[in-house]
């Protein structure tokens, strides 16, 4: 019986232990490391054909704001398309978007859907024949991208392998609420080490569904969106990967978001992107793990590491409750498996963007004091590892369910919200 | 009881001590504004140029009718002194010792400044002017023709509404544009340039492709379909005059013979080499180097992440075709000309 406990806790501190071990060499990468960014001068060019999705239920809240922004870049006029992709809204959506339909005919030209299946993957898969464009580049309807953001996106897929780009997500709401201030932080950590020290290191950097985009013959040789997932996003990323595609990240590319103001809201969020996330891994860790001839060792490593990452929360709980278990049934474990599984709970409960990784992000991003904030990070990394660890755990005993729950992310902007000035 | 309270008051306190920081910045927030990172203008090359011509603009509409014609010192409405000249260079008058000019410079007229002249502050030409040799520039803005003398420093930038011709010899430090061509001489150190013509000397135009490329380059066996591209594993080297009528990625380094034609794009995990008269009309991705042979022509981008050479005579995009050549380290041969951008962090260089 001990053993029994045993076997599996000593596997599960070897994960956290791997874990560890990843966001430190990424964190160091950001710190020491060459900072790659191949593409991001390419200003001048025969810009390709684009078409950019915008997936709207009710959002008429933000919608008008997005499509003043997109329309402001300077792309060329005729090179580029807006489809707002209008998702059974009931709200004033569709009266804004004919709006906008009607003042720029050429430019914006609405999809609109009144069935089917619900949520942004399925919404994309319908809209996806909508355009024939080169490029699809996909903005969630909050996003507020700068002026030559659809350039910087696009230059990476002059790069004939690049199957999608992915920019960085920074939040605009930041002073609204702690749980914003955290957020924050984390999308920091995230981005600003995480995702550019895969792109340094040449692994798998992650499309994350939105200020980024797909080559539409990439999208077609994988078959379209897949409409029976909730994480698109990660979905394409590995269909890529394991097709042959590489996925680009570009923190350079930037684009003001809205993060949730509420915590109710934040759960709900992070709860789908967790119950998408291991969709994704039952699908595709052993394709991964049987190593396509095209990839890399440590690229496959990284891609499991990537897979799993919402799967260490409930690890880490499995953890404690075996340690526990263990010490009242008079099993003496050594003090280094609860230092690691203290230090893991410390460095891996951001699942995507650990303590020391937000410190790092801010330092590099030269923002002072917001770092004094690190401390609350826990709060949020609880509840993150709470819900993650419920969905997980809901989804397991409900697998064989083909409906897929879709729950959209409360906007929280009022109208006249002050918009973050041009930089630069 | 009170020394338990006590005690245990003291130790919360002791515990709460390392988060005072924390409860002080969510009590009292110093720094809850968006990060400042979204840079909307950081891929528009003269953005500086731009915004220096709206800040004149401004300023100039707003001086006493007086001050807005002929030979004239004074202070523009915020306070920055300035010189305007209209016949000669002799006008700019020294104020603080001779050959550093400290104030913003408006040439009214066209003229050739003096040698060996160092301006502190921005210089604005309105008519066709021309550098000394071995001048210093904080930045230019010109409205029409401009020309650096050799051994011409420019600190920020330089932008030119006409061709500006740039003397060999010369450092241009941060952003250099023209509405129409930039013509660098010699040994001219950059790092980034946008105009629809750059050219190192004498422009060539679009090496002529016809005569070569007869027979189509059958790729190897084990080269496999990847959407709109075909994926090799390891090296490969397309013979001279053939023609490849896809994209390729190539895992291992990619050379491409005299005269041969590639009609897609193609990208090397390694080294990608076009020898003389070679052609891709689409763009070239290297993760290593991209080496250009002479009269070679590229239609698209050219991105390397360590370095880039151009051949003489060899030539990027086209008069209807802009492209970027973007790499750490750049090097241009006498002759090479790109019709777009290039874009040098840690420098490029003619030859």
């Amino acid at each position: 019986m001990r053993l029994a406990l045993l076997i599996p806790l000593y596997a599960i501190v070897a994960v956290l232990i791997i874990y560890t071990v990843r966001h430190y060499l990424f964190t160091l990468n950001r710190l020491f490391g060459r900072h790659r960014q191949p593409y991001v001068d390419i200003g001048t060019a025969a810009w390709p054909r684009v078409a950019v999705f915008v997936p709207c239920h009710n959002e008429e809240r933000v919608i008008a704001q997005m499509l003043d922004a997109l329309l402001a870049c300077d792309y060329p006029e005729r090179q580029l398309v807006i489809i707002p992709i209008n998702d059974r809204s009931s709200d004033g959506t569709s009266r804004i978007l004919a709006d906008y339909a009607g003042r720029f005919p050429v430019r914006v030209a609405p999809f609109h859907r009144k069935g089917g299946k619900p949520g942004k993957a399925a919404a994309l898969k319908d809209a996806m024949e909508a355009s024939d464009a080169a490029i699809h580049l996909v903005f969630d309807a909050d996003y507020l991208p700068g002026r030559g953001l659809i350039k910087q996106l696009v230059g990476p897929f002059f790069d004939p392998e690049v199957g999608a780009v992915m920019g960085r997500v920074v939040p605009m709401n930041v002073n609204k609420t702690l749980l914003t201030r955290l957020l924050d932080l984390e999308r920091t950590g995230g981005y600003q080490v995480d995702q550019q020290a895969r792109m340094n290191l040449g692994l798998i950097p992650q499309y994350g569904g939105t200020v980024g985009g797909v080559r539409r013959t990439a999208l077609i040789h994988m078959g379209g969106w897949r409409d029976d997932t909730l994480a698109e996003d990660t979905d394409i990323t590995f269909r890529l990967i394991l097709a042959g595609w590489e996925v680009v990240y570009q923190n350079r590319s930037e684009c003001y978001e809205e993060v949730p103001e509420n915590w109710p809201s934040r759960i709900r969020q992070i709860k789908r992107w967790a119950r998408g996330h291991n969709q994704a891994l039952a699908r595709y860790w052993w394709p991964l793990l049987k190593r396509p001839a095209h990839l890399r060792r440590w690229a496959v490593v990284d891609g499991l590491l990537l897979l799993g990452v919402f799967a260490v929360g409930p690890l880490l709980l499995l953890g404690w409750v075996l340690a526990v278990a263990l010490y009242y049934m008079g099993v003496q474990l050594s003090v280094g498996v609860y230092v690691i599984l203290a230090v893991a709970m410390y460095s891996t409960l951001g699942n995507f963007a650990a303590f020391f990784e937000v410190a790092a992000g801010a330092r590099l991003d030269g923002s002072r004091g917001r770092i004094r904030l690190l401390p609350f990070l826990i709060v949020g990394f609880l509840v993150s590892l709470v819900s993650v660890s419920w969905a997980t755990l809901v989804q397991m005993a409900t697998f064989w369910r083909k409906d897929q729950l879709w729950d959209k992310t409360e906007r929280h902007r009022e109208a006249g919200a002050m918009i973050p000035k041009e930089t630069g | 009881m009170l020394p338990f309270l006590a005690l245990l008051g003291l130790t919360l306190l002791w515990l709460l001590l390392p988060l005072l920081p924390a409860f002080r910045e969510l009590v009292r927030p110093t720094d809850v504004a968006p990060l400042k990172v979204v840079d909307r203008s950081s891929g528009y090359v003269a953005y500086f140029a731009r915004n220096f011509r709206q800040y004149l603009d401004r300023q100039m509409a707003a001086l006493p009718g007086e001050a807005q014609v002929g030979d004239y010192v004074g202070k523009l409405p915020d306070g920055t002194q300035f010189i305007r000249v209209r016949k000669s260079s002799q006008g700019l008058t020294h104020e603080v010792e001779p050959g550093t000019q400290n104030r913003l410079v408006v040439v009214d007229g066209a003229m050739t400044l003096q040698d060996g002249e160092t301006f502190l502050m921005e210089v604005y030409a309105r008519a066709p002017m021309i550098g000394g040799a071995g001048s210093v520039y904080r930045a230019i803005y010109a409205d029409r023709e401009l020309g650096l003398g050799e051994r011409s420093t420019v600190l920020r930038w330089a932008h030119a509404g006409g061709t500006m011709g740039v003397g060999s010899h010369s450092v241009l430090r941060g952003r250099i544009t023209s509405d129409q061509a930039v013509v660098l001489g010699a040994n001219v150190v950059f790092e980034r340039i946008g105009a629809p013509r750059i050219s190192v000397g004498t422009e060539h135009g679009i090496p002529p492709g016809d005569g070569f490329a007869a027979h189509p380059f059958a790729l190897p066996e084990h080269a496999h379909p990847i959407g709109d591209h075909y994926r090799v594993e390891g090296d490969l080297e397309i013979p001279a005059g053939a023609r490849v009528t896809s994209s390729l990625v190539v895992a291992g380094s990619l050379t491409i013979g005299p005269g041969a034609v590639v009609e897609g794009s193609v990208k090397a995990h390694r080294d990608v080499e076009l020898a003389d008269a070679a052609r891709v009309r689409g763009s070239v991705v290297a993760r290593r180097r991209v080496m250009v042979g002479d009269s070679a022509w590229i239609g698209g981008p050219v991105i390397a992440e360590e370095r880039i050479r151009l051949g003489q005579r060899s030539v990027v995009g086209g008069p209807e075709l802009p492209a970027t050549v973007s790499a750490p380290l750049i090097e241009l041969a006498a002759g090479a000309t790109v019709y777009g951008q290039i874009s040098a962090p840690l420098g490029a260089r003619t030859f």
